[in-house]
């Protein structure tokens, strides 16, 4: 029951604000945010529990036992994410500034519609409905990015980013057609019997059906070298967005990937195993790199979350217990981190105008909330202990030496450099002197930290007590 | 009190005082930050004390909870409290109150001081977690917490470009020898399937490959490579002198950078089994005594004097645990925090009273104008020179004699290091306090002596470094090795009892008098003036100028990373790899473009069209079937 909820409030809430007035659909988005995350909560405690978990799914079949199969389910791997992005929401509405935006009902309508989507994915236990809620999320995502997107080819840059997913959801969408015809006359969708069926497939069925998940899921996240709809995007797209798109919709592939890669189509994964892991390390070191440099905050997250996002899939790579724990564990995690980052980098362009390094600095001195916060997220980004971004890294790391111990040593390489590149960004934004234009720059408000401080107490105790968190998703 | 609660509100005062100072800290007054943040540590002080003084022979392990329990990786939340640790807790809490005294009087006029005091109670705190932590894994938190306090203590003046910079490379060159680190556990946690120190250590070590002990110890060697500074990532540590002066002392001399001695230490049952390893961390340590050795000897920023001091000496606590004595590691780790935390505070007081000048070229005669601070940067000198009898003196020796018997050649190459220590700290102590004053008429004018919450802790210190020598005195001078008694539970040193260690003790006894007064002559001789440019050419500049080593790094790694990311950005991701992505979309375009003309809507060539395909599939089929 509450995994039907958790579509429909979304949804039927996300449609209602799209026809309402401006000035009341703020309200209505942050009531529907709000009852999701109430009932993520009763869902994580039944879970944590163990006691009545039937209700933590919900399984009909339209149209009679040869219909449409709606199973969800919340009791899975898809937990942490659902949590995380029930989360995210309400903490996104309360930052939104209405009056900055236009059509405001629309946007977060739209966004609603996205959550919805979203959590039919991390729950869907048929193929049809993963396929369902892939889609449901992009097309909002494209109308967010186009429409509301700043600079001049924001339009240019979402068709871009639209016909790459797009392209890689349809692939996806023969996959997945395939596979149903294999159940035989069942025409059995969900993933137990697709599993039953398609994890014996030959093993030449399997690479080609591989390759099709494989860059619809690569594209998604993104990574190396499918990346390229990703930096202009998140640049282009409002802040937002932005957060929606990498902490919550890049998580889509990584998921993907450990659905239908690893758990339907074992032996190709394993077959695989080698090009995929040297893939994710390339990515890896590649994101990171290329982050060392970048002057455009936005752009230099987008990268830093390229390498982050590869090193989940090299855990995965793994095909150890500990490596997709800790992938798992790490998609939360690394969505609230980089959530925190990103409301923080809006607050400095809400003050200063800018993305660009080069003409930040000093607002340490100025902004003392915001450098403090800015600072802790900072740090649980570069995986400082007892912050939350510790335990997904050390986990992944973990796995992929167990692997192999080149390939741990030149992941590992990404400590090093992401220090690097979080350090200078801080460092330019933060530390030396300030930019004359920005001495009437006032610091975060207290109500916006009030909206912080949530994710930073997920930082903190997560950090402290990840156990926690592995007991009520796992 | 039971030890539970004891061990755990040692670890919790600095946090608590870490968060009321970090929390509210700005809104109280400046004296109530000084009194939590140093009552905190005190308290920790006092518990520690107790615990030190009734811990017998056996280990507690207090386990708050499980931190981490997935496939394969068991992580408690757990304090080890051996005599180990809790010598290092002694060190910690008890300089480390002495500094936050220091700190009272030093950073009174700083607007940050209460956020100075958070910082330092955070220290404590992950310095305490570093040391009581009952795994690698919890070493590994104290480990990186020490680092974030590092980094926001050297950038404390965060407003200076370069003080940040100084804070940003302490970090990344610490965080290479942590990747060493990180990599040494996972091989540690693959053959062990643990890395709590007690499941570790009772573990069948023998059975485990010699090479993958030699792996495993050399990878956990990195990390302290990094945190303690030696070759070849100890250039962060003289520009960490950019943080404030008590920050230098605790952080960059007394306890953090001998974190890396103190998890050799640790894992002695480790090292011993990984002989190759041992003589690898001998040899590092040797050349980095000598070559930091070197670097100080024309130094003319009295901080840099101190921090290259600093990394020699702790090459030569890495150079004791390389041949295996493990205790005089110990030990001089030990004597070392009293003195340098001393002369650090002293060259602070210093600073103090010449209004923030660090150039000893500008300095001269001050021995009359501050008088306290002279007597104490006099013994601290006499102690780090190894003065008869002072700590320095005993620790010192003790080293070299276990050198000594593990290969003369390593001996006489340390020697030689004591007598460049013995001149740089003479040439410092000079040309600070004798000859005549060189410094503006203005600065004359200001020097005046240090409150008594910056003397009181130099007093304290002066004393410790005097005495400190009494916890291990060597036998044929009357003393009794209470340290080797203490510590016997927990390391087990490769040194052999040697016949003629009296004799060797005299005589290194007779050689330092000797050396010391002809030292001082030449010294006094050539430092002890009117006027001094301190301007250096040929190899002097050479070493003046560290060996271009920053430079170096500079040309080979920093421009390189730096060149290489904006070559990827702008030309491998922006025109090639988005280059394929973008002719992908050219020729869908060009491909529909020219298609088109085939949907010309004549149905004849609709018919065509129809049969030609059918007349190839009819062929294909006739291929296939033969």
């Amino acid at each position: 029951m509450i995994a039907l909820a958790l579509i429909l409030i979304p949804l039927l809430f996300g449609l209602i604000t799209l026809v309402v007035k401006d000035t009341i659909a703020k309200p209505i988005a942050l009531f529907s945010t709000l009852a999701s995350l109430i009932m993520t909560g009763m869902g994580c405690y039944l879970h944590y529990s163990k006691s009545q978990l039937n209700l933590l799914d919900f399984q009909y079949f339209l149209g009679g036992t040869k219909g449409l199969l709606l199973f969800f389910s919340l009791g899975n791997i898809g937990l942490s994410m659902v949590l995380l992005s029930n989360l995210l929401f309400p903490i996104l509405f309360l930052y939104h500034n209405s009056s900055a935006v236009k059509n405001n009902n629309a946007f977060l309508g739209l966004l609603l519609l996205i959550q919805a989507g979203l959590n039919g994915l991390f729950m869907a236990e048929d193929v049809i409905m993963f396929y369902l809620m892939f889609e449901l999320g992009l097309v909002p995502a494209y109308l967010l990015v186009g429409i509301w997107g700043k600079g001049e080819n924001s339009a240019n840059i979402s068709f871009k980013f639209f016909v790459y997913t797009l392209f890689g959801s349809l692939l996806m969408l023969v996959g997945i057609i395939y596979m149903i015809v294999q159940t035989g006359p069942a025409h059995a969708t969900d993933f137990g019997n697709i599993i039953r069926f398609c994890s014996k497939l030959p093993l030449e069925t399997q690479f080609w059906l591989s390759g099709l998940f494989l860059l619809a899921f690569m594209i998604k996240m993104p990574m190396f070298p499918f990346h390229t709809w990703q930096p202009g995007t998140y640049n282009a797209a409002p802040t937002t967005v932005t957060i929606v798109l990498s902490a919550l919709m890049a998580k889509m592939g990584v998921y993907g990937l450990m659905r239908f890669n690893y758990q339907v189509l074992p032996q190709a994964f394993h077959e695989l195993q080698p090009y995929l892991m040297t893939l994710s390390i390339v990515g890896v070191i590649y994101g990171a790199v290329i982050a060392i440099q970048q002057n455009n905050l936005k752009k230099l997250l987008a990268f830093s979350s390229i390498s982050h996002m590869a090193l989940m899939v090299a855990g995965i790579c793994s095909a150890t217990v500990i490596g997709v724990q800790g992938a798992v564990i790490q998609m939360f995690n690394h969505g609230i981190i980089i959530c925190g980052l990103l409301l923080m980098v809006e607050s400095i362009y809400q003050r200063t105008g800018t993305y660009d390094l080069s003409e930040l600095g000093g607002l340490a001195k100025i902004a003392k909330r915001l450098a403090i916060i800015l600072m802790v997220f900072m740090m649980a980004s570069v995986a400082l202990p007892l912050t939350n971004g510790f335990v997904g890294e050390f986990m992944l790391l973990n796995a992929i030496f167990t692997y192999s111990q080149i390939a741990a040593v030149i992941a590992g390489i990404t400590i090093i450099f992401g220090a690097v590149y979080m350090l200078r960004m801080y460092q330019k934004t933060m530390y030396g002197p300030l930019n004359g234009k920005h001495e009437q720059v006032v610091d975060i408000t207290l109500m916006e930290v009030g909206v912080i401080v949530p994710l930073l107490i997920v930082v903190i105790v997560i950090g402290v007590y990840p156990e926690l968190l592995n007991k009520i998703i796992f | 009190m039971n030890i539970d609660f004891a061990v755990l509100l040692i670890i919790l005062f600095p946090l608590v005082g870490f968060l009321i100072n970090g929390l509210i800290g700005s809104k109280l007054p400046k004296m109530m930050n000084a009194v939590i943040g140093s009552g905190a540590v005190l308290g920790s002080f006092i518990l520690t004390a107790v615990l030190f003084f009734t811990q017998n022979e056996t280990a507690t392990v207090v386990k708050l909870f499980t931190f981490l329990n997935v496939s394969g990786l068991h992580v408690d939340m757990a304090f080890l409290i051996d005599r180990l640790s809790l010598m290092m807790m002694m060190i910690i809490t008890g300089i480390g109150f002495l500094i936050h005294v220091y700190s009272s009087g030093y950073m009174h006029d700083d607007e940050g001081f209460y956020k100075f005091f958070a910082y330092l109670n955070l220290f404590i705190f992950s310095m305490l977690l570093l040391v009581m932590g009952s795994s690698y894994v919890l070493m590994f938190f104290g480990w990186e917490g020490v680092g974030l306090c590092s980094y926001l203590l050297i950038g404390f003046w965060f407003k200076n470009i370069d003080y940040s910079n100084a804070a940003r490379k302490a970090f990344i060159m610490n965080r290479i020898g942590d990747l060493g680190f990180l990599m040494g556990m996972f091989m540690l946690l693959q053959y062990t399937g643990s890395l709590d120190y007690n499941a570790v250590f009772n573990f069948n070590l023998a059975a485990i490959p010699s090479e993958k002990l030699i792996a495993i110890t050399a990878l956990l060697f990195i990390g302290a490579m990094g945190k303690s500074a030696q070759i070849p990532l100890y250039t962060w540590l003289p520009d960490a002198m950019a943080g404030p002066t008590p920050v230098s002392a605790l952080i960059h001399a007394a306890t953090m950078v001998t974190a890396g001695i103190y998890m050799v230490v640790r894992s002695n049952a480790l090292y011993v089994l990984a002989p190759a390893t041992m003589e690898f961390i001998a040899i590092i340590g040797l050349c980095t005594a000598l070559f930091a050795g070197t670097i100080a000897l024309f130094q003319n920023d009295i901080k840099k004097v101190l921090a290259y001091s600093t990394v020699s000496q702790l090459g030569y606590m890495f150079l004791a645990l390389g041949v295996g004595a493990f205790t005089s590691g110990m030990f001089h780790l030990m004597t070392h925090a009293f003195f340098k935390a001393l002369l650090f505070l002293s060259a602070g007081s210093v600073i103090h009273a010449m209004g923030g000048e660090q150039d000893i070229t500008k300095m001269g005669g001050l021995s009359k104008k501050i008088k306290v601070t002279f007597i104490c940067f006099t013994i601290g000198v006499l102690a780090i020179a190894g003065f008869p009898f002072t700590s320095g003196f005993v620790s010192k020796d003790e080293i070299l004699l276990a050198v000594y018997q593990h290969n003369v050649w390593y001996f006489y190459l340390a020697a030689a290091g004591a007598v460049m220590t013995v001149y740089y700290m003479f040439r410092v102590w000079i040309l600070t306090f004798f000859g005549t004053f060189r410094g503006t008429a203005e600065q004359a004018h200001h020097v005046h002596e240090s409150p008594i919450s910056m003397t009181f802790p130099l007093m304290v210190l002066a004393a410790l470094s005097l005495l400190g020598g009494l916890f291990q005195f060597p036998h044929v001078f009357g003393g009794k090795e209470f340290l080797n008694d203490y510590l016997k539970p927990v390391v087990s040193n490769l040194t052999r009892e040697d016949d003629g260690a009296a004799t060797k003790e005299i005589i290194i006894l007779l050689a330092t008098v000797i050396g010391l007064a002809i030292i001082w002559f030449i010294t006094k001789k050539n430092y002890a003036v009117a006027s001094f440019e301190g301007k250096y050419t040929g190899i002097k500049k050479v070493l003046a100028d560290k060996y271009y080593i920053d430079e170096i790094y500079e040309a080979l790694f920093v421009k390189p990373i730096a060149a290489i990311s904006r070559f990827s950005d702008r030309i491998i991701d922006n025109k090639m790899v988005d280059g394929v992505v973008f002719m992908t979309g050219k020729m869908v375009t060009w491909s529909g473009t020219t298609l088109r003309y085939i949907q010309n809507g004549q149905t004849g060539f609709y018919l065509l069209i129809m049969v030609l395909a059918m007349a190839a599939i009819f062929a294909f089929n006739i291929f296939y079937k033969l």
